[in-house]
Formats: C-alpha cells, sequence, structure tokens
C-alpha cells in the first residue's frame, strides 16, 4: 500500500472549525481533486487518512499532518498541488512525502510548539511580567484544574501537575497587536514547547489559566498559534517530515 | 469599515463558525468595485438559511452581476445577539464581514410566519428603522420575498417593496432600475414609483385599506392612479435554460441540508385542498433529464459533496424519473457520491431504486395520508386511498424496512372524532400488515410513528376561507389520539397547538397585525419557530395591547364575498376556482390532478408547463 504524509497549515480563516468539521473539509476535497485516496469498504466509505495532534478550535497552524492510504503511486509534489487546488485557501499544503513507515501519525505525536499572544486589562510592564513568569517556573511543580466532562455532561474539575509539560517558556514584548486588540493595557507573546500527544499533554489555554492564577498575570483575550509538532524517533524530537520519522 | 470580531468574543459563543463565512465557493469580491451591494437575509440561523436552496440559487444569479455583490445575512443565535449587543456590533454580512446598515438593499427572505419577528430583530440589530415610513435618504431599501409574501400585510408597515413570485428574472430588473436610479441621485420614493410598474412589485406604501364596521376589509385602494391595483406573480417557463448555479457554499458546520440539492421541477399537479405550495407555484414545469444530469455532475465537481439529493414538491411524479435515477446513480457512484432519495410513492419501481441507492439503514420511510378516513382525504383532495398505503408498506415491509412515520393534520374542515379516530385505526392497520409479512423476510422491531400538526388555513387555497379549530378543540382531539393509540408498535407525536394558532392569524393577516408584531417584537418574541425561545404569553400580550383579537383572523368562518387582504395579489389561480374548489370539498367529491386532466384553475394564461399539453383540447385557461 502507498502512503502519502502532508504538512499543512490552517490559517485565521478556518480557526472555528471543528476537528470533525476540517475532516469532512479534506474529505470534500479529495472527492473535488479525484485523488487515487483509498476508501474504508462498508455502507458509508470514508477516505483513509488520519490526522495528527487535533488543533483546539479558536487556534491556527502552521504545522498541522495527516497521512493518507493511495490506491495508486503518485508523485507528492503533484498530489500536493492537487489537493491544494481543491482546499479552500485558509488552508495550503506545505510539504508532502512518501512514507514507508507504519506507525500511525496520530499516536507518535510527542510535543508540540506554541506561540501565544495574551492581552491583558491590566498594565504591566514586560519586566515585571517576565518576573512573573519566571517565578511561576522556578517552581517544581504547578497545579492546575482541568475541566474533565462527566458521561451525563456535567462539569466536574480535576487537578492536574502541569510543571513537567512545560518544556520551554520564553516571554517576548508584542511587535504589532492584531486589529481591535489595541484596547487590552498591555500584551505580550508567549514561545512555548510543550508534552504534546496521547500520553502526555499540555493544552495551551491551561498554561494560560496557570498564569492567571499563579502568575498574577490577568489574561483576557489570547490568540493561539500553533508552531511546530514533533514526533519521537529513537529518543529524538524531530518535525514530522523528517526523513527519519517517515521510514 | 468592516465589524472586528475577536477571538474571545467567538469563542464564547456557540458555533463561532456561523458567523465567520469564508467557505469556499462564496464570492469574493471588492465592495468598491460594484455599483450595487445587496444583503440577502434569511430570518433565521445559519444551519437553516444555508440549506434553503431559494437562496443558494439568487446568491450566484446576483453575484454572476459584475456590478452587483450579494452577501449573506442570518439570524445571529440568542448568544451572539447578546454578545453583538454588548459591545455595539452591528448586523454584518458574511462576506465582507461590513454593516449590513450600509448596503443598497436589505432583502428578506419569507418562509415562515414564524420567522417574521426575526426580521423586525434583524433590523434593529443592523440600526436599520423597523418602520418603512422611518427610513431615510441613503439608508437601504428593505424589500422581501418567499411563500410567505403571497400575503404582504402583516409586514407591509416595515418592507419598502415585495417581489412576487420567482425570482430570477424579476431581481435583475429590478437591480437595473436600481443602477440607473442611483446614477441619477433621486429620491426614494422616486425609485420606488420607477419600480411599481416592474410586474410582480408591490409596493405597500402605495395601496391604503379601508375597513368596514365588523372589522373585514372595505376596499383596498392604489393612493395613485396608475399604480397596478393586481399584482401577478412571476414565473420562469421553461426551466432547462434558467440560471442555476454551478456551485454552491459548502458551509464549515453542518447544517440542515447539508448536501448537494438538485431541484427536479416546480410546481405540484396535485392539487391537495390544504396546500398552499400546490396552488402558489402552479403550473408544473420540469427540468429534462439531461439539463438535471449535468447541473449534477457540475455541482457535485465544485462541491464535493457526499450526498445529492433530488427535490421538488412531489417528487415521485416526475416524469423523467426512472431515465434520471438510473444514469444519476451510475455516475454518482463512480463519484462516491450518495443519492438520496425523497419520499417516493412506493411501487415495486421505487423500491428497487431506493434498494441501489441507500444500500443502508432499511428505515425511515415516510407516508403522509393527512387524514384518517377516505372520506376526509376526499374532502382535502389528497388522492391515497388506505388500499394504496397498506401496498405501499406492506411492499416495504417485504423489502427489509421497519421503520414508518406517517404525517397526518387534526382539524381539518368538516373532521368529527371518527375522523380522528380513523388515524388510530389506519395506524394500527399498518402494524397488522407487518405481521402479514413472513417472518423469514422481515425485519425485526417494527416501529410506526404517527405524527399530528393542526392545520393551517392558508391564503389562495380552496380553503382560506375556512376557520382554524379552537386551541382547545385541537388539545381535545390530540388527547383523544393518545388514548386511541395504544399499540407498542405506534408512537404519536404532536405539535403544540399555540403555534399553529399563531400561523393562522399571520397566514390570514391583515395590515394591522403589523403592530402586533411589533409590539410582540418590543415583548422580546424571537426565534418563535424555536420552542425553547417560543413565548405564546408574550404573544397573547401584545394582541392585547394593541387591541386585536386574534381569533378574529385564525377562528372566523369568512363569508364568501369578503375582501382578503391578499385579493390583489394574482397568483394565476383564480378565486373562482378556489371557490368551486371549496364547494366540492364540502361535497366530498375529489378533482382529478393536472396530469388526468385539467380542470381550468386560470394558471394556464402563463403560457407554459404542463397547461400548455391542455390548450386546444380543454378549456384550460380558466374560468375569469
Ligand atoms: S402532493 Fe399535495 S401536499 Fe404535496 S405538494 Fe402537492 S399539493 Fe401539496
Ligand atoms: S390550468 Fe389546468 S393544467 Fe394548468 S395548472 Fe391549472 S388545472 Fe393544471
Amino acid at each position: 500500500m502507498n502512503s502519502l504524509r502532508i504538512g499543512f497549515t490552517r490559517g485565521e480563516g478556518v480557526k472555528f472549525i471543528s476537528h470533525l468539521d476540517l475532516m469532512k473539509v479534506f474529505e470534500r476535497a479529495i472527492r473535488r481533486s479525484n485523488l487515487p485516496i483509498a476508501y474504508s469498504q462498508g455502507f458509508n466509505p470514508h477516505p483513509q487518512m488520519v490526522f495528527g495532534l487535533p488543533l483546539a478550535v479558536g487556534m491556527t497552524s502552521e504545522c498541522e499532518c495527516a497521512d493518507f492510504e493511495l490506491t495508486e503511486e503518485i508523485a507528492p509534489g503533484q498530489f500536493m498541488e492537487r489537493l491544494n487546488k481543491s482546499l479552500p485557501e485558509a488552508i495550503r499544503i506545505t510539504a508532502a512525502a512518501h512514507k514507508s513507515s507504519k506507525k500511525n501519525i496520530m499516536a507518535s505525536i510527542a510535543g508540540a510548539d506554541y506561540v501565544l499572544e495574551i492581552f491583558s486589562d491590566e498594565d504591566i510592564s514586560f519586566h515585571t511580567a517576565k518576573q512573573r513568569v519566571g517565578s511561576l517556573l522556578n517552581r517544581e511543580s504547578i497545579k492546575v484544574l482541568k475541566e474533565a466532562k462527566g458521561k451525563d455532561r456535567s462539569t466536574a474539575f480535576r487537578e492536574v501537575e502541569i510543571r513537567p509539560l512545560i518544556l520551554n517558556i520564553e516571554l517576548e514584548p508584542i511587535e504589532c497587536r492584531p486589529e481591535g486588540y489595541e484596547i487590552f493595557q498591555s500584551a505580550f507573546v508567549i514561545k512555548a514547547g510543550f508534552k504534546a500527544g496521547s500520553e502526555a499533554n499540555l493544552r495551551p489555554e491551561l498554561f494560560i489559566n496557570a498564569l492567571c492564577e499563579q502568575a498574577n498575570i490577568s489574561v483576557v483575550a489570547s490568540r493561539i498559534h500553533r508552531k511546530a509538532l514533533y514526533v519521537c524517533v529513537g529518543g529524538r524530537m524531530i518535525d514530522p517530515m523528517d526523513e527519519a520519522a517517515l521510514i | 469599515m468592516q465589524v472586528i470580531l475577536r477571538d474571545e468574543l467567538l469563542q464564547s459563543v456557540e458555533k463561532p463558525a456561523r458567523y465567520t463565512g469564508g467557505e469556499l465557493n462564496a464570492f469574493v469580491k471588492n465592495p468598491a468595485e460594484v455599483d450595487i451591494r445587496f444583503a440577502f437575509c434569511f430570518p433565521d440561523t445559519y444551519e437553516v438559511g444555508m440549506s434553503h436552496l431559494g437562496m443558494r440559487i439568487l446568491y450566484g444569479l446576483l453575484n454572476e452581476r459584475v456590478d452587483t455583490y450579494c452577501e449573506r445575512v442570518f439570524a445571529p443565535w440568542i448568544d451572539m445577539e447578546a454578545r453583538m449587543r454588548e459591545n455595539k456590533i452591528p448586523l454584518f454580512s458574511l462576506e465582507s464581514r461590513e454593516p449590513v446598515g450600509n448596503f443598497d438593499f436589505v432583502g428578506f427572505t419569507l418562509q415562515y410566519e414564524m420567522s417574521y419577528t426575526n426580521v423586525l430583530n434583524m433590523l434593529d440589530l443592523a440600526g436599520i428603522p423597523l418602520l418603512r415610513d422611518d427610513r431615510k435618504e441613503g439608508q437601504p431599501f428593505v424589500c422581501a420575498g418567499g411563500p410567505c409574501a403571497y400575503n404582504p400585510e402583516p409586514l407591509a408597515d416595515f418592507v419598502d417593496f415585495f417581489m412576487m413570485g420567482e425570482g430570477e428574472e424579476i431581481i435583475n430588473e429590478v437591480m437595473d432600475a436600481y443602477k440607473q436610479w442611483k446614477s441619477e441621485k433621486a429620491s426614494r420614493n422616486d425609485f420606488l414609483n420607477r419600480i411599481v410598474s416592474i410586474e410582480g412589485i408591490y409596493v405597500p406604501g402605495f395601496y391604503s385599506f379601508s375597513y368596514n364596521e365588523d372589522g373585514t376589509i372595505k376596499a383596498f385602494e392604489a393612493l395613485r392612479e396608475g399604480y397596478p391595483t393586481k399584482i401577478r406573480k412571476r414565473i420562469i417557463g421553461d426551466l432547462d435554460s434558467v440560471y442555476y448555479p454551478d456551485k454552491m457554499v459548502v458551509p464549515y458546520l453542518s447544517i440542515v441540508h447539508d448536501r448537494t440539492t438538485l431541484e427536479l421541477f416546480r410546481g405540484c399537479t396535485r392539487g391537495c385542498r390544504f396546500c398552499q405550495a400546490g396552488f402558489v407555484y402552479r403550473p408544473v414545469r420540469e427540468r429534462t433529464p439531461a439539463r438535471l444530469k449535468e447541473m449534477a455532475n457540475r455541482l457535485q465537481d465544485s462541491t464535493g459533496y457526499e450526498e445529492i439529493s433530488l427535490i421538488s414538491l412531489s417528487t415521485s411524479d416526475y416524469s423523467g424519473l426512472p431515465e434520471l435515477t438510473s444514469s444519476l446513480l451510475d455516475d454518482m457512484e463512480a463519484k462516491k457520491v450518495n443519492l438520496a432519495l425523497p419520499s417516493l410513492r412506493i411501487d415495486s419501481f421505487s423500491l428497487e431504486l431506493m434498494e441501489k441507492a441507500q444500500k443502508v439503514r432499511k428505515s425511515g420511510l415516510t407516508f403522509a395520508p393527512e387524514a384518517g378516513t377516505q372520506r376526509l382525504r376526499d374532502v382535502i383532495n389528497k388522492g391515497v386511498t388506505q388500499e394504496d398505503l397498506l401496498n405501499s408498506v406492506g411492499l416495504a415491509f417485504k423489502g427489509g424496512w421497519n421503520g414508518v412515520k406517517l404525517y397526518f393534520m387534526i382539524g381539518l374542515p368538516t373532521e368529527t372524532m371518527e375522523d380522528v379516530e380513523g388515524i388510530a385505526v389506519l395506524g394500527k392497520k399498518v402494524v397488522d400488515e407487518y405481521y402479514q409479512v413472513p417472518k423469514d423476510s422481515r425485519n425485526r422491531r417494527l416501529e410506526v410513528t404517527i405524527s399530528t400538526s393542526s392545520f393551517v388555513p392558508k391564503p389562495f387555497t380552496p380553503f382560506q376561507w375556512e376557520p382554524q379549530d379552537s386551541m382547545d378543540t385541537l388539545r381535545e382531539k390530540q388527547s383523544y389520539l393518545k388514548m386511541r393509540i395504544k399499540d407498542k408498535h405506534l408512537r404519536y407525536n404532536w405539535h403544540d397547538p399555540e403555534t399553529s394558532f399563531l400561523e393562522a392569524v399571520f397566514a390570514r393577516g391583515d395590515r394591522r397585525t403589523g403592530r402586533v408584531l411589533l409590539r410582540a417584537w418590543e415583548l422580546g418574541c424571537k426565534f418563535d419557530s424555536w420552542r425553547e425561545h417560543f413565548k405564546f404569553d408574550e404573544w397573547m400580550n401584545a394582541f392585547e395591547d394593541c387591541g386585536i383579537d386574534p381569533a378574529f383572523y385564525a377562528n372566523r368562518k369568512r363569508g364568501y364575498d369578503e375582501v382578503f387582504p391578499w385579493d390583489h395579489i394574482d397568483v394565476g389561480v383564480s378565486k373562482g376556482f378556489l371557490l368551486r374548489e371549496n364547494g366540492r370539498a364540502q361535497q366530498e367529491e375529489i378533482t382529478p390532478n393536472c396530469m388526468t386532466s385539467c380542470s381550468g384553475c386560470g394558471v394556464a394564461s402563463f403560457g407554459c408547463g404542463i397547461c400548455i399539453d391542455y390548450q386546444g383540447r380543454k378549456g384550460g385557461d380558466g374560468d375569469e
């Protein structure tokens, strides 16, 4: 069986669609493109595709990835070109490569980098913010409450330890604010690396909650962008499009 | 100026993708480069509005014009409306995200009466004065069309002009007139004066009503000589050559009808006497299978939808159905696309077809006998016999189907408790039919659902003179049925009579009822077709505040010589014909459908569709 892996971006225009709806977007784009993609058997055949780590509603990304099973050989470049023609502008495929590894992309994700733009209604200087973030990170343990939806749709909260999930954090001043965000007193950019995937995963919103509750930075608005995804191969964190991840 | 929607606002509402646009096949134009900006408004949620074919057609058609940018606007859901009002964000269009108040036209499609308060609410959110008399030079023209526009009077105080009938031609004529007018910088009133003579245009401000002491209408008058006093609906004679979009917007979130839709024909031959669509969309005009096939393939290639559905009023009457479906099935199979069949008349042909098309779940077959006894079915001219129905369900059960839905109406003219009981009896017979099928060829777990809605007398039907049952009577009939439907395989669903009561008021409402709409909206009524937001008590308060008795509109039997609020609208079907049909209903006599013979309803005067086949043979052009 032929397999391909693609890397793609999700822009502002599709940041509010759910992961499930994104799959539909791909399914329809595939049908429009007439690409030789394998379909599942059964009454309601679905194209055989697997996505990396689902992106939460409201985020943009430059590093999504997905694997496709094909029924015939096709050059990755051609695949990319044809699928790009069918996809809405806000989703662009940026890379495509043959893949021989049997490893499921969804199960292999191990880490992710994010760029968080955070906005506060308090006037906090960059210096102060840096100190506060720094002292938060100096702790050995950071516990936050995580929402867990029960079966009966009730919400319960559970305390989780997030310190070990934070790989690196860098605070920067914001260079230019997006339109509409001038109204906030202060704004910063945080470049963050978190553990991600099915084994251990830190959602950026949870980290922002920790900033609010434990670092004394009141975040009233935020914009989150995923910058990179990593898979773990032989103990190394590498790009899913890297040769080593594909074979 | 675009409105700004920050992420945290969108994150705080349900389904933010309702408000962000940018879908595949949506039109992207530079607003600065067009002459006309048209806000096409659907007074309900995105998911409901996007499912509406008429909107998709006119959206495409208007955007074919380089001088026009047509954009979509839906009613923001309660949560979004609250955030918009808090943040002083006006109603905006999905495409350019610009305030609707800056457009040239704000056009509403009126599909059901219970959306009227949303029309007012959207105008208010847009910052456009609700009353047309309060609008100033430079503000948008508010227009409306769609089936409910055939009785325009309840909305007459809010709408600058209505477009009657099918929109494909008339809307272009209006745009042309507007462009000319705009270049001459003339007054608002001047524009309305220019379009009033276009066939199908109704400018309510140019007419007035006077009333008798008993509250009925005395006269409808034009305020000036020269204004047409009969406004005739527009129709498209040849559906093969009329515009149909090659591409349709593919939403990012699931909508009600999330598939490619193919319109086979317009109109319906059957003339069920309660059915407004059956009269106002006459005559039947079909597309050819060749044209439909071409449309289907183009749409599939541009949307990539997983399903395509054939829609029309009574799809199984389509003369080219075998030819169309067998070739579509082949084309679509190759594209891995499902063909969704509409409710078909069941015979061996259609069963085989459904077998091929759906492959899957054999549940949900629907039938609409509408009334429980043959006598009452004759009264309403529903040409279905008990034998037909039982044969059909028998065939279906043998074919492995195990779910049947039966739709009925209660409160039909001349209905007695015996007729109501007939609904339960018929349901039981359907269950019995199942047990006639040998055990090994029937599917297990039978489920028959009986649903009743309450009859709403509508304009332009033979029952337009008839009263609606009071809510108490309707409830009595419902509880009687609940008692009579006892079989463990039978389930019973019913509609609350309150909604039907309000529908009955506004379906046949006159210009005075507009005040009630305004008051109800002031009292917080909106999204009235959504159960969780329906505020019946506030509606009753609104009637009281306005000194208007709703029963006068809903529950009153009209005299045959009464002037109706919609008498100045001409849908082609003559009042004389409707009167004759009313008489035949009382006599329990059925009238043949247009496929069998022409009964001279008057629509032949349009000179197209099925009527042409009769011309020269028989008095096809009516009796007036
Ligand atoms: S078959 Fe009867 S109910 Fe159905 S659309 Fe035609 S006239 Fe109306
Ligand atoms: S004129 Fe005759 S054929 Fe034409 S719609 Fe009326 S009844 Fe049918």
